[in-house]
């Protein structure tokens, strides 16, 4: 009789145990912003050519739905439900991501930065690129390079618009220490009487080759494959790549784009993160070894020719290391946001104290996923 | 020890239910107000997307056209959403962390949200104010180009109508997201405008005019820019908020399945419980009820130490090992029923009366074993036989008759009689006691009795009637007897006067006297009323006899030529002696007497002829035959038996076949004494005589003597009256109270020469010896005397005369001298009436001895 009870009292726990639980598992839901710019193409890699990276490491990402969503795979198990979503950049991206709007995401790393230093609990998982980005101006404009553009600008007697996509970005930073080195004033406001170059903000790359093509600028700081693009297009001509801005080669393999994550996810599913960032690494690899091909890929995601994507392609250099000159980049940034006021909590807390690495990056995970490329 | 486990087991039973069914409705009202709750918070989310679209609805474009309580109202509903927002926090515990990491930063986008709609309205607002702005420019350009009168001016109011158009475009274009292309047209009229005009102010007005134009579009991406921050982050918001409700509807789904398991999972506890508590109950109970049945099997199949596996320590335990020490009393009850009932069965089988009951129907359903000794039959064959199937067929009649006032009244009855066939056919006398068999409706079952045998009883009884019979017979004959003798005692001493006196006439008187012959016949009347007196006196047994040792078959061999003679010619006589007759002890001529008696009573009872049968035997009768004799004792006997098949006797004479002066033949033929005379000697001589008639059969006399115990014949030597009475001079002592007697003795012995000395009792007679002087030789007295007998005389008379001469005289026997009739050894006696004769030999003899 008691074996009895004891049998029918265990079924019963066990049932109600059963029953209690969870019945089935939640796939986590990855949602990996991005800006659609070929900065950002070891994405569309990763997403374009699942079969490879399944052969080649295991870890791939199946399509759902086409730019949308997709399936995180890593061999067999199913890690994660990645939701692709864009934004214009820049900033926003990492706003999002601040903002957890975004779980990953692809951004410019001094926008990072400033998030970071603004407490924004992100950090900064891997590199992605470096350079890809130029000023390109009007066909009629009668300059051909930097110093043409700084001499033409100065003794124009109204002032040279110079478009942007956003108003914090890579390419802002740069054309501004780059005139500031030239010593040209610049002014964002077209009611600055001393201003040589008025920076317009377009608010997004896409109104920056019609704001061109119909004489509201005069030229734009943009990064590919927009440059390709208006070129392409015959709208205007590169005069010179970012990198190329004074001072002379300070802004060679300085950080553009970077991978980051906000702490909450990249916390909770460890798993999810690596796989992704060595999904993205592989495909920056992929992009490196295969630029033709990627050139192809991304033109396509982005539908834009694909003699742009070749031309807007080998002009960016994808890594996935922290090289000597990101980690100079890296310090550049620091000290120039925190110079003009741009970061002052965090980061120049930490950029002060020598932390700066262990406050902007998740090093533990970076380590692992390089040693698996 | 009484157990009271089964409240507490009861209870147990119950109280998980109870508890269960709390927590149940517990739980059901808790998960009723956590949905209700989180309908709650749905509805607070859904609200604030309500307020968000809300929101949307004051479209800063419009807005900034209106009233200034439209912007009013506008911001009161960014109140609204900031209020709402915050209220949010109220769900956050729902919700995971990282949406409530989202939610809980609504709030704070909320102020960039509503800083970019205040900024969307400052642009709007500013975007209103550039065609206006433009306008204006317009409007003065023109102006100035007409004060200036010129033809390029006119061609400039011209261009500036274009200009106009073209801007309109423009706006079109902007806000319609179309190409800016008329932009660069503008561009190039201004161009010309200025072109054509030296008007500085009209290259002022134009330079303003495409500064506004550009900005003005600057401002739109502005605009579209804080629109779509605007969209973004309210989609963000309903993203968040969406996600939220999602994750409150999942949570609320996952708190439903949850509570549906759970309510699920307390159903089926309730209904394990339930289950386990029938199954507990049905095994408990089933368990109870298989004990009782295996108890009440086992008692029923008288199994009374059976064992109950797993009784339960409560009060069905109890109650089971109640049945069970029931058992045990029932058994113990059950076994000292037995005893008794098998004490009783026995003691009722073994009953000598017969114990049965009938059915309705009068048949025996049950008989005890004493139906086998009463009526031969076993209980077996009894049953399903009535009462009238064992019973005689007239018997039936009778008891029917009788049985059936009994039913009717439903009467018990007792010691009803009634006779019986037994198995072999004899009758049995059944004395039979019964009750009714009344069932509860008042209906007769049958009866209930016993039945004793009174066969014996009834028989023992007729016997008893027999021997009182008997014993009022012999009680008759005996008064008879004592009359007869009475009267015979006194007929002697009368008798001996007469005769003595006619005896002593005669002995005076001379032969040829003419009296003597008268003499003669009063002497021979009364020696003939002496004999009858003697006939009297045997009948009444005071006949004094002489015993001697007889062989009876001698006797009858001597007297055989004599009873042939007396039968006559038509009688056959057949005799059958037995050899080694034992010898009797009785008076030969008693015996004489009795055999001619019988004889001759057989000869009249065959007046046709016939035949007579005489028999001897020697027979032993133990006590059941002397039982139903009265007077009679066991021992050995000699049988004489005498038959005649003649016409036989009645009943109504054989009771009286003995009595004196009865007969049925003719006062001619018969005295009546002679069976009288026979019944007294054998009854004197210690002899029993049985009479056994049938009419027109005959009758058969049986006459019993008893056995003599020694051979030795001795023969009393009594003085034989002589003719010649003999002489003497002796003294004489004549002792007799009878004055007759006293006389005629006195006479015969004077006249025989004796000196007789009379008295008249005893103690004149005493008194006589001590007064007189002389010598008395002799002493005559009569035994019974008044005031001193005979024999009291004779003892004191001898302290006188040592050497005395006893003799007695008396008319019967029953006196101290005579025993029976039979006279002591060594007494002298002579009879009454006194016979001269023989009282002078007998005296002469005495003195002379």
């Amino acid at each position: 009789m008691k074996q009895l009870i004891h049998t029918l009292l265990i079924l019963l726990v066990a049932a109600m145990l059963l029953s209690c639980q969870n019945n089935s598992e939640t796939l986590p839901v990855l949602r990996l912003g991005h800006a659609p710019h070929d900065h950002h193409s070891p994405l569309y890699i990763a997403a374009m050519k699942p079969d490879f990276f399944k052969e080649n490491g295991g870890i791939y990402l199946k399509e759902i739905i086409y730019q949308k969503e997709y399936r995180l795979f890593s061999g067999s198990r199913d890690l994660a439900r990645v939701v692709v979503d864009s934004s214009t950049g820049g900033k926003e991206l990492i706003r999002k991501l601040s903002e957890e709007y975004f779980d990953i995401s692809f951004g410019g790393f001094p926008a990072m930065l400033h998030f970071i230093d603004q407490g924004s609990p992100i950090k900064i998982l891997a590199p992605i690129m470096t350079e890809g980005a130029g000023l390109l101006v009007a066909n009629d404009l009668p300059v051909s390079n930097w110093e043409e553009f700084i001499a033409y600008a100065q003794q124009r007697r109204n002032p040279l618009k110079i478009g942007y996509k956003t108003a914090v970005s890579v390419q802002n930073l740069i054309f501004e220490y780059a005139l500031q080195e030239s010593i040209v004033p610049y002014a964002t406001s077209a009611n600055d009487p001393s201003a040589k170059i008025i920076g317009l903000n377009l608010h997004g790359p896409k109104n920056l080759i019609p704001a061109l093509e119909n004489g509201l600028i005069d030229g734009f700081v943009i990064m590919q494959p927009y440059l390709a693009l208006a070129e392409e297009k015959g709208v205007g001509k590169t005069i010179t790549m970012l990198s190329d801005m004074p001072p002379h080669g300070k802004w060679k393999g300085i950080p553009c784009c970077a991978l980051a994550a906000n702490d909450h996810f990249s916390q909770s599913h460890p798993e999810v993160t690596e796989a992704i960032v060595t999904l993205i690494l592989r495909a920056n690899q992929f992009i490196t070894e295969n630029p033709a091909e990627s050139a192809t890929l991304v033109a396509r995601w982005l539908q834009v020719p694909e003699s742009v994507e070749k031309k807007a392609l080998s002009t960016i250099i994808f890594t996935t290391d922290y090289t000597d000159a990101w980690n100079n980049g890296v310090d550049f940034w620091t000290h120039s946001m925190i110079q003009s006021g741009r970061m002052k909590s965090k980061v120049k807390k930490a950029y002060e104290e020598g932390r700066l690495e262990q406050e902007i990056y998740n090093r533990n995970l970076y380590d692992i996923v390089r040693e698996q490329l | 020890m009484i157990h009271n486990s089964l409240t507490r087991k009861v209870f147990w039973l119950f109280f998980p239910l109870a508890v269960i069914s709390i927590i149940f409705g517990a739980f059901v009202y808790y998960s009723q107000s956590t949905i209700q709750q989180s309908n709650t918070k749905i509805n607070l989310v859904k609200d604030f997307q309500l307020q968000l679209k809300q929101l949307e609805t004051f479209h800063p474009h419009s807005l900034h056209l209106g009233a200034d309580g439209h912007r009013k109202n506008f911001e009161e509903e960014i109140k609204k959403t900031k209020e709402k927002a915050n209220r949010l926090d109220f769900i956050y515990s729902d919700i995971s962390l990282e949406l409530r990491k989202q939610l809980e930063k609504i709030p704070f986008f909320m102020e960039n949200f509503s800083r970019a709609y205040q900024e969307l309205f400052d642009l709007f607002f500013l975007d209103a104010e550039f065609p206006k702005k433009n306008a204006r420019i317009l409007k003065i350009l023109h102006k100035e180009s007409e004060t200036h009168g010129v033809d390029n001016n006119l061609t400039n109011t011209h261009l500036i109508h274009i200009l106009f158009q073209k801007m309109m475009i423009l706006q079109l274009d902007i806000h319609h997201n179309r190409q800016i292309t008329t932009l660069s047209e503008l561009k190039k009229i201004i161009i010309q405008i200025k072109s054509n005009s030296t008007n500085p102010k009209i290259h002022a007005l134009s330079q303003e005019f495409i500064d506004n134009t550009e900005t003005n579009y600057i401002n739109y991406l502005e605009i579209k820019n804080r629109e779509a921050f605007l969209k973004n982050t309210a989609a963000q918001f309903f993203q968040i908020t969406s996600d939220t409700i999602e994750a409150v509807k999942q949570e609320n789904n996952k708190t439903r399945s949850f509570f549906t398991w759970t309510i699920l999972c307390f159903t089926l506890a309730v209904i394990f419980v339930n289950l386990f508590s029938w199954l507990w109950s049905s095994r408990y109970i089933r368990r109870f009820l298989k004990n009782q049945q295996h108890a009440m099997t086992a008692l029923e199949n008288r199994n009374y130490n059976f064992t109950l596996p797993s009784i339960p320590k409560d009060e069905i335990g109890d109650l089971t090992l109640a049945l069970q020490t029931l058992a045990g009393n029932f058994k113990e009850s059950l076994a000292q029923l037995k005893d008794s009932e098998k004490k009783y069965r026995d003691l009722v089988d073994n009953l000598g009366d017969w114990v049965w009951e009938v059915d309705e129907n009068g048949r025996y359903t049950y008989a005890n074993n004493a139906i086998k000794n009463l009526l031969g039959y076993t209980p077996s064959e009894i049953i399903g036989k009535t009462p009238f199937d064992l019973m005689p067929d007239n018997e039936v009649v009778r008891i029917k008759r009788i049985f059936s006032e009994y039913i009717n009244k439903q009467q018990s009855f007792s010691a009803l009689k009634n006779i019986n066939l037994h198995k072999d056919g004899h009758e049995v006398i059944l004395e039979t006691s019964a009750q009714p068999i009344i069932d509860e409706n008042g209906f007769l079952q049958g009866y209930r009795g016993v039945d004793r045998d009174i066969t014996d009883k009834e028989l023992a009884v007729q016997e008893q009637a027999r021997l009182e019979e008997q014993l009022y017979q012999a009680q008759k004959m005996e008064s008879i007897g004592r009359l007869a003798g009475g009267v015979a005692h006194d007929f002697n001493n009368i008798l001996s006067a007469i005769n003595g006196y006619a005896e002593l006439s005669l002995m005076k008187m001379d032969p040829d006297n003419p009296h003597r012959k008268d003499m003669s016949t009063i002497l021979e009347s009364g020696q003939r009323a002496a004999r009858l007196t003697q006939q009297l006196l045997a009948f009444s047994r005071k006949q004094i006899i002489k015993q001697e040792q007889l062989n009876i078959n001698n006797e009858l061999k001597e007297t055989y030529k004599m009873l042939r003679r007396l039968l006559g010619e038509d009688i056959e006589i057949e005799t059958y002696y037995s050899e080694n007759i034992w010898p009797v002890k009785a008076d030969r001529s008693q015996l004489e007497q009795v055999i001619m008696n019988l004889v001759v009573n057989a000869r009249d009872a065959m007046p046709q002829g016939g035949k007579l049968t005489i028999e001897t035997t020697n027979v032993t009768l133990d006590d059941s035959y002397t039982q139903k004799h009265y007077g009679m004792t066991g021992g050995d006997y000699v049988m004489l038996a005498i038959t005649d098949n003649g016409q036989g006797m009645t009943e109504e004479i054989l009771e009286n076949i003995f009595e004196p002066f009865y007969t049925t033949k003719d006062m001619t033929k018969g005295t009546g004494l002679g069976l009288a005379t026979v019944h007294g000697i054998i009854k004197q001589n210690g002899g029993e005589i049985n009479v056994y008639s049938e009419p027109e059969k005959g009758t058969t006399f049986k006459i019993y003597l008893p056995r003599a115990q020694d051979n030795h014949n001795k023969k009393d030597s009594l003085p034989t009256p002589s003719s010649h009475a003999p002489h003497g001079t002796e003294t004489i002592l004549l002792v007799e109270d009878d004055e007759l007697v006293r006389n005629l003795s006195f006479d015969i012995l004077t006249n025989q020469g004796y000196t007789v000395l009379v008295a008249q009792d005893g103690l004149e007679a005493l008194n006589m010896c001590q007064e007189y002087q002389g010598h008395i030789n002799l002493l005559l007295t009569d035994v019974v005397m008044p005031k001193m007998s005979g024999t009291e005389l004779a003892e004191n008379i001898i302290k006188f005369y040592p050497d005395i001469h006893i003799l007695f005289m008396s008319g019967y026997t029953e006196n101290a001298i005579v025993q029976n009739g039979i006279l002591k050894s060594g007494v002298n006696f002579v009879h009454k009436p006194i016979a001269p004769q023989t009282l002078s030999v007998t005296i002469r003899k005495l003195l002379d001895s």
